[in-house]
């Protein structure tokens, strides 16, 4: 795709996103703000796994912990919603680090094990500490009962304690509150998508690459594995704090059911379909995933795991590159198709064995 | 002073010596060919200078610095780039930006900078300048964007000697590179490398097996068998030696 189409496309996403909610119910509203979180989630995994090549199923622990570190921060401290995303992202950076740092010892299979374990523990530990948790009900972001009039918190709340009164739209904004956190949303998740694909493109996005196809090439070029393993980890873990941050502020109620192995796996599956290693991919895999589970009845929400779980196996075997691979496959064909027409093609240089595939790695 | 000394490298692999005691050394800007019978340990040699295996003993000073001092990733800095026997290609890259890759350790720009984008655009375009020029020059400039994975095995060994090229490295080591190449190929391979040397002002040392380009570009020639040096000198010297006779059609005792 030219330079030109993509900003000309990237352009009509922006406008579109900045209409639509002036036209649906709130209700809609919210359901793109849900595609919203979910995408920011599913690009932080996409950075470490898709590029980086570091297989997590415990992204949904890194998104829980920035909607708990939210919701604590927001409720029982009085910190405003800005601020307490802020502290949410830097810890997940470190907790991301610190679960980075024994990955190096660990690849593949294991690494994946190790992450599964992560997910299967985040609700455990959430239910442990349930005094400031909320335990298995989990807690809500709105004044707690007793704590004052709610008058005079609502009126607070919108002057200096956003926090205790849930995320409102500024009086000024003239906006609904769903409309205003959608806005927000769409702020936030064009800054992550930004920064990570500025990120994708530089010197360090091709040592991400080089890492995940060759970690001796890479090394041998200079570049500092170990650590950019890790930083990428905390990295990644920190982008899906944020999602978890716009979760909570989506929900207004934290609980550790939100935060189980379904929601790594949902994250997996979005950033898999759309395509781990492309930057529009996660966007474009969590509002196929977030539509899917519309569709599914409410009563039969177990059944969505069996959908995604299809899903998945589908696309790696059908199309591991999902949704922006096929189209660059398509794109590719055509573009060969369309230079093999025009021209007489410029003489291959080949050497002898045309059928020869690049080994992986060097030998002893 | 010699760009690379080599002072009794030993590696051993649990019982099995791989190297024994191998010293030698490379003058800057000449063409030095390590040879040798199939497991002589040329190979495992080149991962000791890459910090890829850690030898038992010895010592390698590379312009006068000692390099078994320093870690893997800042060999490359030091000035020493290298291309692998068995290919080491990024397919999941362009080849243009395979080898930008190689440019990795003269290149800044970290996390941070990375992805906030501005500062660091110039020095990116400077690269791809540079490594679209060495494409061009290596004869591949019409394979730049195209993924590093199903081209031809000849052309694959020219990307990889690009990359190793965009390092800007003082010594350049080539494990093999004619290997696969067709004569005529192989031909052109050692007219490209005395080039390069030229060109880049580069010391070159090379692994090979193909007798004629070894003895037709190097200056200097060691011999291995066995994790052990056999013989060292001019191309001539070697040939005549009855040691390497001896190693590559048997003794005749």
């Amino acid at each position: 795709m030219s330079t030109r189409l993509r900003w000309a496309l990237f352009g009509v996403l922006l406008v579109v996103a900045a209409a639509l909610p002036q036209f649906v119910d709130a209700g809609t509203v919210n359901r793109l703000s849900e595609v919203l979180w979910v995408a920011v989630a599913a690009l932080g995994l996409a950075l470490v796994t898709g590029f980086n090549g570091q297989i997590s199923l415990g992204h949904g622990a890194f998104v829980g912990f920035g909607a708990y570190v939210t919701m604590i921060l927001t409720v029982d401290y009085n910190v405003p919603f800005a601020l307490a995303g802020v502290i949410a992202v830097l810890g997940a950076f470190v907790v991301g680090v610190a679960v980075g740092l024994p990955a190096l010892r660990i690849t593949g299979v294991y690494l994946a094990l190790v992450t599964l374990g992560l997910a299967v523990l985040f609700p455990q530990l959430v239910v442990r500490i349930g005094d400031i948790t909320g335990g298995t009900v989990g807690r809500q972001l709105l004044p707690r009962p007793g704590y004052g009039d709610s008058a005079l918190l609502e009126e607070l709340g919108q002057r200096k304690f956003l926090g205790q009164a849930g995320f409102r739209a500024p009086g000024w904004s003239g906006l609904a509150d769903d409309q205003w956190r959608f806005y927000v949303f769409a702020v936030v998740a064009l800054v992550a998508f930004l920064l990570v694909r500025n990120l994708t493109r530089s010197r360090i996005g091709r040592s991400l690459v080089a890492i995940r196809d060759n970690e001796t090439a890479a090394e041998v070029a200079g570049v500092r594995v170990d650590r950019t393993k890790v930083i990428t980890f905390g990295l990644s873990a920190a982008i899906a704090a944020v999602g978890g941050w716009m979760f909570a502020v989506l929900n207004n109620q934290v609980s550790p059911t939100s935060f189980t192995i379904t929601l790594s796996i949902t994250l997996l599956v979005a950033a898999v379909l759309g395509g781990a290693a492309s930057i529009v991919g996660p966007l474009i895999g969590a509002t196929v995933v977030v539509m899917l589970r519309e569709v599914i009845p409410a009563d039969s929400q177990r059944f969505s795991q069996v959908v995604f779980g299809i899903v998945l196996i589908v696309v790696m075997l059908v199309a591991p590159g999902g949704i922006v691979g096929i189209y660059k496959r398509v794109e590719a064909s055509v573009q060969r198709r369309r230079s093999l027409a025009s021209t007489p093609g410029p003489p291959d240089p080949s050497g002898p064995d045309e059928s020869a595939v690049p080994a992986r790695t060097q030998e002893a | 002073m010699a760009l690379l000394e080599v002072e009794g490298i030993g590696v051993r692999f649990g019982g099995v010596v791989a190297l024994d005691g191998l010293s030698f050394s490379i003058e800057e800007h000449e063409i030095c060919a390590l040879i040798g019978p199939n497991g002589a340990g040329k190979t495992t040699f080149f991962n000791v200078v890459s910090r890829l295996y850690e030898p038992t003993e010895g010592s390698i000073r590379f312009a006068g610095q000692d390099l078994l001092s320093l870690p893997a990733h800042a060999i490359a800095g030091l000035g020493v780039a290298r291309t692998f026997q068995n290919l080491a290609l990024v397919p999941g890259l362009t080849v243009l930006e395979n080898v930008m890759i190689g440019a990795h350790a003269r290149t800044s720009g970290g996390f941070w900078g990375s992805a906030l984008g501005l500062p660091v655009r110039s020095a990116e375009r400077r690269t791809r300048d540079d490594a679209m020029g060495l494409l061009g020059d290596l004869g591949l400039a019409a394979v730049a964007n195209r993924p590093a994975a199903g081209l031809p095995y000849g052309t694959l060994k020219r990307i990889e000697l690009a990359r190793a090229l965009a390092a800007r490295p003082r010594l350049l080591m080539l494990d093999e590179p004619a290997s696969g190449l067709t004569h005529a190929e192989v031909a052109e391979l050692g007219a490209t490398i005395q080039r390069l040397r030229d060109e880049f002002e580069l010391t070159v040392l090379l692994v090979e097996h193909h007798m004629g380009m070894v003895m037709s570009i190097s200056e200097h020639v060691v011999v291995m068998e066995f994790g052990q040096k056999i013989a060292d000198g001019t191309p001539g010297e070697v040939a005549d030696d009855p040691a390497v006779i001896a190693a590559y059609l048997g003794a005749a005792s």
